[in-house]
């Protein structure tokens, strides 16, 4: 009898709608705990020792990894190269994001036609698109330099040439991942409420106008999220790298995970040091990503 | 069907799964225990049809070997087998052995994961003195040997004999001189219509044939800038940005490509490249590396993969291994391995076989092991040296960087590396 009023004391706690609420984000945070928050604790804990991927003698080494950083060109280079790329990538990809979001916010066929068109890049592999760009763009067998020099123009080296490598990698990575700023800002737009547009035409606003003072302010949350995960994605550029141009020419185009792996995952197989790398990285993107979210919120704020 | 009869239903469907599951696992324990098959797991980085020979010959050992041993290979890129190797070890879930690089073979080495094969050579049935010196001394650590020869290699010139002919040049002519060397691949680069003269390759070989060294002899002190190296960095500058002979972007596998495309006039390269000029119905020569001077001493750095047992491995499964690298190194599997993949035999009675020698292409190969050495054996910075100082010293100067400053730089950096302070 005790057992069950228990047992019923327990149901109804949980059935609070606040207290539901844990129940179901424990999976997520469980997975978040076992696959991010211990992994970095780890990571950050390694980044104070000399400890190679065999774990053969392992010493503490202090800030000695961190003071090697700094004198380190190739890391410090490296982030710049992020930075770079994230300079490139963040504003043309938001921009295409929402651009497209705007124009093809009517639920036509041909606006759902070029929705799915644009959303096909998403779902393949960055793998193959690196590939396929590099084989485009081969300045001796690609497709795309023969046109060129067939209409009398001379063809850059994509992928080879210092300049041009990773304004070409951010134009990739647009391509492959604007359907996914476009189908979020794409679902914002729809939501606003088409009597602003009424009242904005009676005003005798242009498209333009309204554009810029109906939807962008509608769309700030979106817009917010939108910055804030390809900022912190950018600043975590990878595969697109590796496959096209592996970090050349000359280092020019390498990202600092790809340092991180270079050092962690190929002779001489540095963990401690790679964990180093990474945990600044993680401060930087830290910053970068509560700075960004700060000032979305403050424009949310500004908004109401 | 009433509940009653759902019940019997569900107990007679349980019986008879736990009677499969019974039996199943009686039968296995069976096959188990009346067979004394013991089964060795390989890794190895062979996937091209190197790969598929190396599977024919795995294939044909586990149906012939009369010491019941069974060989499970498990076949990656290079590049899949160096990341995968190291974290194996670490969760010791390595195979029982591996083939692998000689240059990286140190690294593993001097963190204590392989294990000491000098004892192979005392095994019934190996004679140590059929396998040329050059060869052993490849996986010859302070003293140990921990690496059987598997295949030697070394770097070559090829050519394109189409190229030639098209040049104005005699398509048998086999370079013996650097000035030969770049006047030809000028020649060819003036044809045009996207055909590339030459390639820059592998620092280490030209810098010996120039008389240069990037180590010191106790390999603790680099000695890369020096007036001979300062000579190969001019030549790579001369060739790539002043004469443009190839395009300096292009590296690795797509100047293979080129070669394979009939783009290319000359490349120095390994013996992997006869597959795929053979494959691409190719024109081609294949000789020594040049060099220096018409009567100038040959030499060359030779370079190979081999057998190796990660420490992780259990000693009841060492007699097994041997088995298979005694079957590896005898003359009619070794003798296979070279025709099929067009690879310089490292084994004396192959060497002296007459098929081998009237192979034009083997046996051209086979003349430059015969003087070739070991660039630092069990060097444990060697791959560190090579990919993060050599190769990027190289890549900026034939980009138009200065040679003098780069040397200056590269000095820096493997003396750093050698002090591992890096």
């Amino acid at each position: 009898m005790e057992n069950t009023s228990r047992w019923s004391r327990i149901k109804s706690y949980w059935n609070r709608p606040n207290h539901v609420a844990y129940i179901f984000i424990l999976p997520s945070l469980i997975a978040l705990l076992l696959f991010a928050f211990i992994p970095v604790v780890i990571g950050l804990g390694m980044s104070f020792f000399n400890v190679n991927i065999f774990f053969n003698g392992t010493k503490f080494v202090g800030l000695q990894n961190f003071v090697r950083f700094l004198s380190d060109s190739r890391a410090i280079n490296s982030i710049w190269h992020t930075v770079y790329f994230t300079v490139l990538e963040t504003p043309v990809q938001v921009l295409v994001g929402v651009l497209c979001a705007a124009a093809l916010s009517r639920n036509t066929r041909f606006n759902r036609f070029c929705r799915s068109t644009f959303y096909i890049p998403v779902v393949c592999s960055l793998t193959a698109i690196g590939l396929v760009f590099n084989m485009l763009l081969d300045p001796n067998i690609g497709w795309f330099p023969h046109l060129l020099t067939r209409i009398g123009m001379t063809a850059p080296d994509f992928f080879g040439n210092a300049h041009w490598a990773m304004p070409t990698i951010a134009f990739l990575t647009v391509w492959k991942s604007f359907g996914v700023t476009m189908i979020i800002m794409l679902t914002a737009v729809q939501a606003i409420s088409p009597s602003l547009y009424e009242s904005a035409e009676m005003d005798g606003a242009s498209r333009a106008q309204q554009f810029f003072h109906v939807t962008i302010p509608q769309c700030i949350p979106a817009l917010g999220f939108c910055v804030l995960t390809n900022l912190t994605g950018s600043m975590q550029v990878f595969d697109q790298i590796f496959v096209t141009t592996g970090g050349g020419p000359n280092f020019k185009t390498e990202s600092t995970v790809q340092y991180i792996y270079n050092r962690g995952f190929a002779a001489p197989y540095e963990l401690g040091y790679a964990s180093t790398v990474a945990t600044v990285l993680f401060i930087i993107i830290a910053i970068l990503a509560v700075g960004s979210n700060l000032y979305m919120s403050h424009k949310e704020q500004q908004m109401r | 069907m009433n509940k009653h009869s759902w019940k019997k239903l569900s107990v007679l469907a349980l019986t008879g799964l736990a009677a499969l599951s019974l039996a199943a696992c009686g039968s296995k324990s069976a096959s188990s225990s009346s067979s004394k098959t013991t089964t060795i797991t390989f890794w190895n980085g062979f996937t091209a049809s190197d790969g598929t020979n190396l599977k024919k010959i795995v294939a044909e050992y586990n149906k012939t070997n009369k010491d019941h041993v069974k060989v499970k290979m498990d076949q990656m890129s290079w590049d899949n087998f160096n990341e995968k190797l190291p974290t194996a070890i670490t969760a010791k879930k390595a195979p029982d052995f591996v083939a692998m690089n000689y240059g990286d073979m140190a690294g593993y080495v001097h963190n204590g994961t392989m294990k000491d094969m000098s004892d192979f050579y005392n095994y019934k049935g190996v004679d140590k003195s059929n396998f040329q010196q050059s060869a052993i001394n490849m996986g010859k650590i302070k003293g140990k040997d921990y690496f059987i020869p598997m295949q030697v290699q070394g770097n070559y010139l090829y050519w394109n004999k189409d190229l030639f002919k098209k040049a104005g040049i005699d398509p048998n002519t086999k370079i013996q001189t650097m000035d030969q060397y770049m006047k030809i691949a000028k020649k060819i680069k003036a044809l045009g219509n996207g055909v590339q003269g030459t390639y820059w390759s592998d620092f280490a070989q030209w810098s010996l044939v120039y008389g240069g060294s990037i180590l010191n002899k106790a390999e603790t002190k680099s000695t890369i800038n020096s007036a001979a190296n300062r000579k190969v960095l001019n030549q790579f500058r001369q060739m790539m940005y002043v004469d443009k002979l190839g395009n300096p972007s292009t590296q690795g596998v797509a100047v293979d490509n080129l070669m394979f495309a009939g783009k290319l006039g000359l490349e120095v390269s390994g013996p992997w490249l006869n597959e795929g000029m053979i494959k691409n119905h190719i024109n081609y020569g294949v000789t020594q590396f040049p060099s220096l001077t018409k009567n100038g001493k040959k030499q060359a750095w030779l370079a190979g993969v081999g057998f190796g047992i990660p420490t992780s491995t259990d000693d009841s499964k060492t007699k097994a291994i041997y088995s298979f690298v005694k079957y590896w190194n005898t003359k009619k599997t070794s003798k296979k391995w070279s025709q099929e993949n067009k690879c310089a035999p490292y084994l004396k009675d192959v060497a002296a076989d007459k098929q081998i020698k009237n192979d034009p292409v083997i046996s051209e190969l086979a003349k430059q092991t015969s003087y070739s050495k070991v660039m630092w054996p069990g060097n444990v910075h060697a791959s560190d040296i090579t990919t993060n100082v050599i190769t990027p010293m190289c890549n900026k100067v034939v980009t138009g960087s200065d040679v003098n400053t780069q040397l200056k730089l590269a000095d820096q950096k493997i003396n750093k590396i050698l002090k591992g302070d890096n």
